[in-house]
């Protein structure tokens, strides 16, 4: 198996990622950024049970492996959070843009814990 | 919101735009993870974050110039294929393993310099957009 395919394969899951992470954004139209929030913990859910996953006895190939961390990383963004966070300061109040990152940071986290957790 | 026919093929452009943009992104985190030696708490993906922050700050400055397609090509799709929270959140989880305070400092200031660099990016775009429109 090629590098190339190998690669192709991570860049196809992020793309997939990106367009359902931008389907999620149509769907969850709100004045707060909850969009971006249920892409970052779905993300991180998924990529706590692969993780854990992949830890167990199973034996996949590569190309699948990659396919989902693209999707992962395509999914998820760091990006929008961080401009999301930085309107809201500008917008509405410091507490909401503080509120965003600390529930970002918490959720985002147990949901990979419970990933990891689920797979273990 | 209605849609309307000619609705279908900007929608269906708009989400090959996101795709192809999120693709793009996604190999160049890849490659450029493979790339740059991680440090404990510098990680790659801490400096791939914020080079999203600072390119998506300065789209969203210039975003009135720039067509619907050309936003969602490289904010929505290229800037979130490039920066993941995942990947993000699962360093942090790696490092409380052994250091909670150093991964709660990690995530702090992974924040606060991604929110600098997308403000750095937008005011730059501003500024370079102030001079284009000046002339």
């Amino acid at each position: 198996m090629t590098e190339l395919y190998l690669h192709a394969m991570f860049g196809l899951g992020g793309g997939l990622g990106a367009v359902l992470r931008h389907w999620v954004a149509l769907r969850v139209r709100h004045d707060l950024p909850f969009a971006t929030l249920i892409v970052n913990v779905l993300g991180s859910l998924l990529l706590g049970l692969w993780i854990g996953f992949l830890g167990g006895p199973v034996d996949l190939g590569e190309e699948e492996k990659r396919l989902v961390f693209g999707f992962c990383g395509g999914f998820t963004t760091f990006s929008s959070f961080a401009y999301q966070s930085l309107e809201l300061r500008r917008q509405r109040t410091i507490a909401l843009a503080a509120g965003n990152i600390l529930l970002s940071l918490i959720l985002c986290w147990l949901a990979l814990l419970l990933g990891l957790f689920l797979t273990h | 919101m209605t849609q309307t026919r000619p609705a279908v093929r900007t929608t269906a452009i708009m989400f090959a735009a996101v795709f192809v943009g999120g693709a793009a992104g996604s190999l160049l985190r890849e490659a450029l993870s493979a790339q740059i030696p991680g440090a404990p708490i510098l990680t790659a993906t801490f400096g791939i974050n914020i080079v999203a922050c600072f390119i998506l700050g300065w789209l969203y400055a210039v975003r009135h110039r720039m067509h619907a397609h050309v936003l969602h090509l490289g904010a929505v799709g290229f800037c979130g294929g490039l920066s993941t929270f995942s990947s993000f959140v699962a360093e942090l989880e790696r490092m409380a393993a052994t250091h909670l305070w150093g991964a709660i400092s990690a995530a702090g200031l992974e924040i606060a310099v991604g929110l600098a660099a997308a403000v750095l990016g937008e005011a730059i775009g501003r500024r370079l957009l102030g001079q284009r429109s000046a002339k």
